[in-house]
């Protein structure tokens, strides 16, 4: 099965490579806990944003979550690694917002980077007569943006997990609290109503 | 997977095809198609600089939040934290044993300051009850019936002493010991 292909950047740490700048943060130390905001606000913005699909709810978010982790970090007692324990929190905090926000919602993107554009990925997906690249770049990210925002919470969450951070399916059960299988079975679904929603590119 | 091989997909989960989802335009865009496309989303960044401005901002909300938040907060966060140690859990019903405890002193231990109640003396039941017949007295039991010798009784400012040749009155008499109680004058004792 494709589903179980491992992702092509699978970042999981083995051992918790944070261990001693958490320890600093446990202790007292703002600067270490500098450290870890530095080091996680690109992954976690990036999971909160497929998430919301909106720039300004992100930034909000994120914040919270950094601010739920520094008054939390105390309790923090490795049972985890923090990359695990902070995206359960970004997560669950995430989920939360989208409950509250309900359907009022609103696409707010950022820029794509021009190196999309020589990303194998596109070449490979627009690649021969294929009229996804008649679409052009920004209209292509407006059509993902609006599919991801179809799917429903949990669904956006695997996906965005898996195919857009590239975490493996063991990390995003335990960051989920659900079983593999769980997490096989909700991306499968999530593709076929991804496939039919970007449809139209094919017409 | 590609979509086309959906079969192959159900039949290792043992599910009769007969029940599965039937897919649909499942010859135009596969599975992987979908996957490399979703990929594209790596691309979405936020402008340069702003993970920088976003640990200023964060340093920002913490002071404010500090600020903000009152004493009593501050205290019952520190609180919650504390209780929600594992190391502390043997400790976890302290503050409420404490609270307890400090109840319990207030409503029940606490020293009565209270003045009391003692017999009246013979004045305040003479000057309550100026005629009072001896029926009342013996019926309300406000005279001292057990006497077994001389001793001060403090009563509106008068010590009342029995007659030094007065022997201990009879219990059987209570009205005579009323009438034989004089009171006594000890200014000459102040000289």
């Amino acid at each position: 099965m494709e589903t179980e292909e491992q992702p092509q950047e699978p970042s999981t740490p083995r051992v918790d490579q944070d261990r001693d700048l958490v320890e600093r943060s446990q202790a007292g130390d703002t600067e270490a806990f500098d450290d870890l905001v530095l080091k996680y606000s690109p992954k976690l913005y990036a999971m909160i944003y497929n998430m919301t699909g909106n720039r300004e709810d992100t930034h909000d978010v994120l914040q919270d979550v950094f601010a739920k982790a520094y008054r939390s970090i105390r309790r923090f007692r490795g049972k985890s690694t923090f990359y695990t324990w902070i995206y359960s929190i970004s997560v669950n905090m995430t989920l939360n917002f989208l409950k509250k926000r309900g359907r009022h919602r609103k696409l707010s993107l950022d820029d794509m980077s021009p190196s999309a554009l020589q990303d194998q990925d596109y070449q490979d997906a627009t690649s021969g007569s294929d009229p996804v690249r008649e679409v052009g770049i920004h209209e292509l990210q407006r059509r993902l943006n609006e599919a991801m925002l179809q799917l429903s919470e949990d669904h956006r969450t695997v996906v965005t997990l898996f195919d857009i951070q590239g975490l493996p399916h063991a990390e995003i059960s335990k960051v989920l609290g659900v079983s593999q299988g769980t997490v096989r079975s909700r991306l499968f679904y999530a593709h076929r109503q991804l496939q039919n929603f970007l449809e139209e590119f094919r017409r | 997977m590609p979509i086309d091989n959906y079969k192959i997909f159900w039949k290792s989960f043992g599910v009769d095809e007969r029940h599965r989802m039937e897919p649909t335009h499942s010859k135009n865009m596969d599975e992987d198609t979908v996957r490399k496309l979703m990929r594209l989303k790596r691309h979405e960044e936020p402008p340069e600089g702003y993970f920088d401005a976003f640990l200023s901002e964060f340093h920002r909300r913490q002071r404010a939040e500090l600020l903000k938040r009152s004493s009593l907060s501050l205290f019952m966060e520190r609180v919650n934290t504390y209780l929600s140690d594992p190391r502390s859990q043997g400790w976890a019903f302290a503050p409420v044993a404490a609270v307890f405890l400090l109840g319990f002193y207030f409503l029940v231990g606490m020293p009565d300051d209270s003045p009391l109640p003692t017999m009246p003396t013979m004045a305040q039941v003479h000057q309550a009850y100026p005629q009072a017949p001896q029926d009342y007295l013996d019926a309300n039991d406000v005279t001292p019936v057990v006497y077994r010798g001389p001793f001060l009784h403090f009563g509106e400012g008068r010590p009342l002493v029995p007659q030094a040749s007065q022997p201990s009155i009879p219990e059987s008499t209570p009205q005579k010991a009323f009438e034989e109680w004089i009171p006594l004058d000890l200014s000459d004792n102040y000289h």
